[in-house]
């Protein structure tokens, strides 16, 4: 930074440093990043002028082989290993993603562990992983366009995300490398990229959110500064994607259309779903065109057949709507204004629904693919510190309730959905054995009665207490939700005020260590990484060497060359030209520097020759002039 | 008080600068609630160290639970009655008045012939403006018995308030199901 500080007289300069930092939507379909500069927020693009990162990865034997808009083109040709739409799996087991209509478009390995893997070219991946790298691909695009390293980052999750859903997003974040300042709901920050443009409103907003793979609704209120979120709802399995697949069953009951397990059939049907979606947002119908193998389709989709297909959908969000109303202990003609948010937002149908649902025109101004990014850097330049005298403050809560397992598969709350967070409970437990020194707790999340109903989070299990008899030990257990809506579980023995020992098994999340593992063989990956783009640069120099040479040689060789002189360069250029194909960067180095050195010669002479014809027709005068202009 | 400072011991209207009472300014304590959450919240300290960090999550858990304590009555009354040292647990005893159970049974019925009545929505409102009103009665009671020490009452009448508030509870799901239908 090498600008002019300007500050008031008697201030002093700068004292703070501006540290880099970035807002990251990872989206379903497609991921944005935004940062704040000169304080304004902004979404960055690629070199085309493209903000939208599609979501999606191809794998090959070495690794990442496409990423983003690249592997989305690519996803037909290749579908397993092509992976898309993985935030649908993140947090799930394998019998989760077994039922979901996502199926069938990836391989599951077959393995023990807790946390599904999805078998690509480039050996089994987790969704974490998948996750992880295109996180990976938005922090260089970040800090590129920044020309720093990122100090942290607000990562956007749906609101709905349950503890597991929120732990594996973190935990691909760092294995990013990245540092996770929050995580923030997808809806909240929405409504700080709306609510900071009128710092004056107080209001209460409903956020409907309906992106690719998740719906969300939450319900806020703003009031100087501070967006308090009252109560939120959705359904994390249900997006445009949902949509799309609705449009794909009924071209293949229209027409007939056998899919069997052809994974790259699915795939190009799904894209010819959501171009047919795309179209019908601007016409009355729209042409489904496809051809793949032996398959070919010609149907027209009309507006009323596609908003057919979106009614059941759509009946699905307005029913989380209206809980997250009653939750709010709000009527609907309480709410002052409805943020429109994701990218499904665009299908006409769905703004009418829901302006119709709330009995008022909905805000569409800020680009519904970009708000969340947006809202995030904005979030992401408060918490670092850059804007020492902002007085937002965000209060969000928690969207299921947290509860633990007793006698009989039965749940008891112990923090209900949409308690502000951070929060904090204590319970306490005793010992039902003599002697007893460990207890394990089951905790669940989810509304329902029933533990099996619910969703498993995890087992903890307390040991080292004092043995003692039954029923005499009194063991506190803290279980505290943090500002990113994950828990910790907590336990001291009151008698002796010793805190036990935790031990997490999580149901479907990573264990530290295998987390731990993971970021290690992503370093060494990182040093390989390394030396590929060494090898890369050293062939590239290479090339544009003998390029120059040739040129040169065309030119002049036989003036300033004899035969002799002439056959020393050429072997050398040869040698260069060999050493490339090697693979060997150091060999590369080495035949280039044989290049320069009998080279040296050539390169001398021309050089005279053109400060010789530079020089022609002046005097030393004329040149002496020009150093001592007085 | 600052990070370090923190009082967990302090009673929650000590905390929020209130008097100890049934009745309180709700926005006096929304002010006091903003004002603390803007000090402690752990947004503030995102970039600090991470033992600072985790003590503003502490801080704001506890705070956010003693918001939530004052700003719903009835927990607020079951408070003070905690503070006073009598416990409000429902298991403790369970000796009702007979009146007050026979008004609940026919309360409960009224809620459960909601779904079959001819326009459920009136039916369903009108049970609850009862429900209503009998909370409304009885905190009113039991925030006077507080004031005038007379815990035992208190207790009783806090007591009903609990069965009330489950009643309500109920209705709502019963609207959650209407709306769903």
């Amino acid at each position: 930074m090498a600008l002019l500080q300007i500050s008031e007289p008697g201030q002093s300069t700068a004292p703070h440093q501006h540290r880099f930092a970035a807002g990251i939507d990872l989206g379903t379909t497609n991921s944005l990043v935004a940062t704040v500069r000169s304080g304004v927020a902004n979404v960055l693009q690629d070199q085309d002028g493209e903000a939208i990162f599609p979501s999606v990865v191809r794998y090959d034997k070495h690794g990442v082989v496409a990423i983003g808009k690249a592997a989305r083109e690519q996803a037909a040709e290749d579908p397993y290993n092509t992976i898309s739409s993985v935030k649908r799996l993140i947090g799930l087991s394998a019998e989760d993603i077994a039922e979901s209509a996502a199926g069938m478009m990836y391989k599951l390995e077959k393995n023990d562990s807790s946390v599904p893997r999805i078998s690509t070219a480039a050996g089994p991946k987790t969704a974490i992983e998948v996750s992880a790298d295109i996180l990976r691909a938005l922090r260089e695009r970040a800090e590129l366009s920044l020309g720093g390293e990122l100090t942290g980052v607000v990562v956007t999750v749906p609101a709905y995300f349950d503890d597991t859903q929120r732990q594996a997003t973190k935990d691909a974040a760092r294995l990013a490398g990245l540092n996770v300042y929050r995580l923030v709901n997808e809806p909240t920050a929405a409504a700080i990229a709306y609510g900071l443009d009128q710092a004056e409103m107080d209001a209460t907003i409903a956020v409907y959110d309906l992106g690719g793979g998740t719906f969300d609704i939450s319900i806020l209120k703003l009031e100087r500064g501070v967006f308090e979120v009252l109560s939120t709802a959705g359904d994390t399995a249900l997006g445009g994607d949902d949509i799309d697949q609705a449009v794909v069953d009924w071209i293949i009951s229209q027409q007939g259309i056998d899919v069997g397990n052809d994974a790259g059939l699915q795939r190009s049907l799904l894209d010819q779903a959501r171009s047919v979606k795309h179209q019908l947002s601007s016409a009355d119908s729209a042409q489904f065109e496809l051809q793949h193998g032996d398959t070919s389709i010609s149907a027209s989709v009309s507006v009323d057949t596609f908003n057919e297909l979106l009614s059941g959908l759509l009946e699905r969000t307005l029913k989380s709507c209206r809980s997250a109303l009653r939750q709010a202990k709000l009527k609907k003609n309480q709410i002052d204004n409805v943020v429109m948010v994701g990218g499904s937002t665009r299908v006409p149908a769905v703004r009418a629904a829901v302006s119709a649902f709330f009995e008022k025109e909905v805000l569409t101004d800020i680009n519904p693919d970009e708000v969340v990014a947006i809202g995030a850097s904005l979030q992401a330049d408060v918490l670092a510190g850059n804007k020492p005298d902002s007085d937002m403050l965000l209060l969000d809560v928690i969207p299921l309730s947290l509860g633990i397992e007793t006698h009989g598969g039965l749940v008891e709350q112990i923090i209900s959905r949409n308690t502000t967070i951070p929060a904090a409970r204590a319970q306490e437990f005793t010992t039902y054995k003599d002697g007893q020194t460990a207890m394990a707790l089951h905790v669940v999340q989810g509304e329902r009665d029933l533990v099996r109903d619910c969703r498993s989070l995890g087992r903890f299990e307390l040991r080292g207490f004092n043995p003692v008899v039954a029923g005499q030990a009194r063991i506190q257990v803290t279980f505290q939700v943090d500002a990113d809506g994950l828990l910790t579980v907590s336990a001291l023995e009151k008698a002796s005020n010793v805190h036990a020992e935790v031990q997490i098994k999580p149901s479907y999340g990573l264990l530290d260590s295998e987390i731990e593992s993971m970021i290690r063989d992503s370093m060494t990956n990182a040093e390989q990484d390394v030396a590929a783009r060494m090898l890369q640069e050293q062939r590239v120099e290479a090339e544009r060497a003998v390029e120059a040479l040739d040129a040169a040689m065309a030119k002049d060789a036989d003036q300033f060359l004899d035969q002799s002189e002439k056959q020393k360069i050429l072997d050398a250029r040869a040698s260069v030209l060999e050493s490339n194909d090697t693979g060997d960067s150091e060999a590369i180095k080495k035949a280039l520097r044989g290049l320069e050195k009998v080279s040296e010669i050539y390169v001398s002479r021309r050089m005279n020759a053109s400060i010789g014809e530079a020089m022609k027709g002046k005097n030393i005068d004329s040149y002496a002039k020009q150093d001592n202009p007085s | 008080m600052d990070i370090e400072s923190f009082n967990f011991e302090q009673n929650y209207f000590d905390l929020f600068e209130l008097p100890v009472s049934c009745e309180i300014d709700a926005s006096l304590l929304r002010a006091k609630f903003m004002e603390l959450q803007r000090q402690f919240h752990p947004d503030g300290f995102a970039a600090a160290s991470s033992a600072a960090s985790r003590r503003a999550v502490q801080i704001t858990a506890h705070i956010n639970g003693a918001h939530q304590t004052l700003s719903d009555p009835l927990l607020r009354a079951e408070y003070c009655l905690q503070l006073a040292g009598l416990s409000t647990d429902a298991e403790t005893d369970a000796k009702m008045d007979t009146l007050f159970l026979m008004q609940q049974m026919e309360l409960r019925e009224s809620l459960e012939e909601v779904a079959t009545s001819a326009d459920p929505y009136k039916s369903l409102d009108s049970v609850r403006d009862e429900i209503d009103q009998l909370i409304e009665k009885t905190s009113a009671a039991a925030s006077a018995s507080i004031h005038a020490q007379g815990y035992d009452e208190a207790r009783e009448l806090i007591r009903r308030w609990q069965f009330l508030g489950k009643l309500a509870d109920e209705a709502n799901t019963i609207e959650a199901q209407l709306d769903d239908a």
